[in-house]
């Protein structure tokens, strides 16, 4: 029993210096980092200073192109978005951000199912870009809401760079150009016509992400932020009725809505797409010049 | 509650040290510690599951009683089987042979439905019902006594490093355990926090992360190329190895460290060098189970060539339904019960003429059993496309794009230096067992720090590229 007990703690002391060796190791990566993922979420959350932010899902970056947006409209922009996110990982950026200024406006793509819809139960994939900065004050609250363990395995510095070691380490040998003031373009084109029916349907709203939501109107309004919904062209969609709660929350909140979701001027070319759900660079130049005017007449 | 879950990592050292705190010689508190954290563990699945577990426990506890008393004990047995299984076929199978039995009929022109069942299954139903069964039938063969201690009995069913996936027990190897006295072997303990540590790799490290890759390329395959479904289903077969034979080595592992040794799961399954040969390697409890109970009782080889392959396709049959209610898991039962015919027809079988390769020539030898091994490896991954389908029509429709080569998009594969060391370890562990004697098995090397090291570098690789949201092991649902 002794020996088991004095070889377990010996283990735990070792595993415990590796650990904080990985701190101090991420910690250098991450301010180091040239260029990626890793580096766009630090800049987001301590360097922004543009006038525009784009926040949202993989639509959002896929087919928002920063630079358009700024030649045309005379503001500097950035694209916050993130694949495979939406509200929760939105809200977490917000707050993280807006500790050190505030943007004048925010051009949010709505995905319903990462916005408001009860889709899954476990939220912890939106946590994934929040992850290095879980300890920022706001950020945190996300966390503990989410799951109440969450904040003691944050304690461990292996698993706060979970997954993103390698990221980190390229990120600081290389400088991946293909993120371009956050807007990552697909240049791939749709091989196979899809199903039609593309996208599954949800009926109810998850509680949590629509507190989240909410809070992103209501950090908004504090912060003075104008805030605009929009939604971009699904391929070969018709109307839905999944946009209703947004809409709802627009027309009480005085929000501009721009829906382009069923636009046929570009969800009918299967060119701008890559996927159902996606537009390449193709679509997402046409799309983005073709929202130039609303954007205007919104901002103004 | 599953072992890669936080919340288990939180508890396991607090059952760990009040179990081995109570005094070997209290063996019965010990015994009813175990059974208290199994049904709780149980419980938190979902507290109703826990009726189903005790119902059948009881059930066949005094079934096995009447069985030994009874005078005509094989209808007996019968009945007690029979109705062990009601739950089994309802909660699992009702709906299926519902909507089959409903096609069937409209395909007659005729109409008749009953309505569906909208339930959650009990977790493990299918690994708990198997092991009473089995007990019974072992009771039945007098191969075991009727159990008289019903706690002990109850810890048999419901012990819950195996309750919810196995490995599937036999009366004569645990019970006798559950009575004995059990005290702190340094040495079997350490062995279990190896096979615990090697299993958590397993499952959520390798078999998680290509969960990844495969889950988006099979819920999406119409818009993937034949090349990336051939990776994804090459991804599978590795993943669900890692993912069963991880979760069985840590109900082992876990066992281990509370006295017990449960059987082996899993020989290096893709090293087998025909499907028949795979069968004695892959889930061996389950193999055991069905050929103890099923084959044998259906005369086995014991009979005519053409009686013994029809007893081979019933047994496999059962195995694929075992696995799920779906006509995917049937096909994919009934392909490796036609792939081990053919074998025993050509004589390719382990026990047949061209079984071993008899030459010489050692190169020649080893060239025909890595050959043999590859010919399986394929065999068994085009299998598995029909395990891991939800219909019989995107099953062959994922096949044909693979055959046809097909275009569309390619997924690449995300963090591949750390994928690569991941099989460069499983690879290595696997063919160091097989071939080597073991080794290179760096958690038993005669030096600590390499001991050690590997210990610290499998620990880092969990924690650093582990998916670890607790997603579900991929057997917990049969």
């Amino acid at each position: 029993m002794k020996k088991f007990i004095i070889n377990l703690s010996i283990f735990f002391v070792v595993l415990i210096a590796v650990d904080v060796c990985f701190g101090f190791i991420s910690n250098y990566l991450i301010k180091h980092a040239a260029g990626g993922e890793i580096q766009k979420t630090e800049y987001i959350c301590n360097g922004t200073s543009e006038d525009l932010l784009i926040m949202g899902s993989s639509r959002a970056v896929r087919h928002y192109d920063p630079k358009i947006i700024s030649d045309s409209l005379g503001v500097s922009c950035y694209n916050c978005a993130y694949i495979g996110c939406g509200c929760i990982t939105a809200y977490g950026l917000l707050q993280a951000l807006t500790s050190h200024y505030s943007p004048k406006y925010i051009l949010y793509e709505v995905t319903p199912e990462f916005d408001y819809l009860k889709v899954e139960e476990d939220y912890s994939k939106y946590l994934g870009p929040l992850k290095l900065y879980s300890s920022v004050r706001g950020v945190d609250s996300i966390f503990s809401s989410i799951d109440p363990m969450e904040k003691y395995k944050m304690n461990s510095n292996m698993y706060r760079i979970n997954s993103k070691l390698l990221q980190l380490v390229a990120e600081n040998i290389t400088k991946q150009n293909f993120i371009s003031n956050g807007y990552l373009p697909e240049c791939r084109l749709m091989a196979t016509e899809p199903d039609d029916e593309v996208t599954k349907r949800y009926n109810c709203n998850d509680d949590y992400k629509v507190k989240c939501f909410n809070n992103i109107i209501q950090l908004c309004k504090r912060d003075k932020i104008k805030l605009v919904f929009i939604v971009s062209p699904l391929y070969n969609a018709e109307k839905s009725s999944e946009f209703d709660y947004c809409k709802e929350l627009a027309h009480k909140y005085n929000i501009p809505f721009i829906n382009h979701f069923n636009d046929s001027t570009i969800n009918r070319n299967k060119d701008y797409f890559y996927d159902p759900v996606h537009m390449n660079v193709i679509g997402a130049n046409a799309y983005t010049k073709n929202i130039i005017p609303e954007l205007r007449a919104v901002f103004n | 509650m599953v072992f890669n879950s936080f919340n288990f990592w939180l508890i396991y050292p607090i059952l760990f040290i009040i179990y081995w705190v109570i005094p070997a010689k209290l063996k019965n508190v010990g015994n009813c510690y175990l059974l208290i954290i199994s049904y709780l563990l149980y419980m938190n699945w979902k507290p109703t599951f826990a009726i189903v577990l005790l119902s059948i426990s009881l059930l066949t506890f005094l079934g096995g009683k009447f069985i030994e008393k009874s005078s005509v004990p094989k209808w007996t047995c019968f009945l007690v089987v029979g109705i062990a299984l009601l739950p089994l076929l309802c909660f699992k199978y009702y709906n299926f042979l519902n909507s089959s039995f409903s096609d069937l009929l409209t395909m007659l022109n005729l109409k008749f439905n009953l309505p569906g069942l909208n339930y959650a299954i009990p977790v493990g139903i299918s690994f708990f019902t198997f092991q009473a069964v089995g007990y019974v039938f072992d009771v039945y063969h007098k191969r075991v006594a009727a159990e008289k201690n019903f706690l002990d009995y109850l810890l048999f069913i419901s012990f819950f490093p195996q309750v919810t996936s196995g490995p599937i027990s036999k009366a004569s190897e645990l019970l006798p355990q559950i009575k004995g006295t059990r005290s702190f072997d340094y040495n079997q303990i350490k062995e279990g926090l190896q096979l615990l540590l090697w299993g958590m790799f397993l499952k959520v490290a390798v078999a998680d992360r290509l969960g990844i890759y495969v889950d988006t390329v099979y819920s999406n395959y119409i818009y993937y190329s034949g090349s990336t479904c051939f990776t994804a289903s090459v991804f599978y077969t590795i993943q669900i190895y890692c993912d069963f034979s991880g979760y069985s080595l840590m109900a082992i592992g876990i066992s281990k460290t509370l006295g017990f040794n449960l059987v082996d799961n899993f020989r290096r399954p893709y090293l087998a060098t025909s499907i028949t040969d795979f069968w004695k390697r892959w889930h061996i409890s389950l193999t055991r189970w069905l050929t103890t109970h099923v084959y044998i009782n259906l005369g086995g080889n014991r009979c005519s060539k053409v009686r013994q392959y029809l007893n081979i396709m019933i047994t496999f049959l059962i195995s694929g339904l075992w696995h799920g209610a779906n006509w995917t898991f049937v096909i994919w039962g009934g392909i490796h019960g036609l792939f081990q015919i053919i074998e025993k027809i050509l004589g390719l079988d382990p026990k047949g003429k061209y079984g071993v390769c008899t030459t010489s020539n050692r190169f020649l030898s080893a060239f025909v059993v890595v050959m043999r091994i590859m010919v399986t490896f394929t065999l068994v991954s085009f299998a598995w496309i029909f395990f891991r389908m939800d219909s019989v029509h995107n099953a062959m429709d994922y096949i044909y794009k693979i055959i046809s080569c097909s275009d569309g998009q390619s997924q690449g594969i995300r963090f591949l230096p750390i994928m690569m060391t991941m099989f460069v370890m499983l690879i290595g562990s696997d063919l160091s067992a097989e071939f080597l004697n073991g080794r290179f098995n760096f958690f038993n090397n005669k030096y600590k720090i390499v001991r050690w090291g590997a210990y610290i570098f499998t620990f880092m690789l969990i924690i650093l590229y582990g998916v670890l949201d607790a997603s579900q092991f991929i057997y917990v649902s049969f």
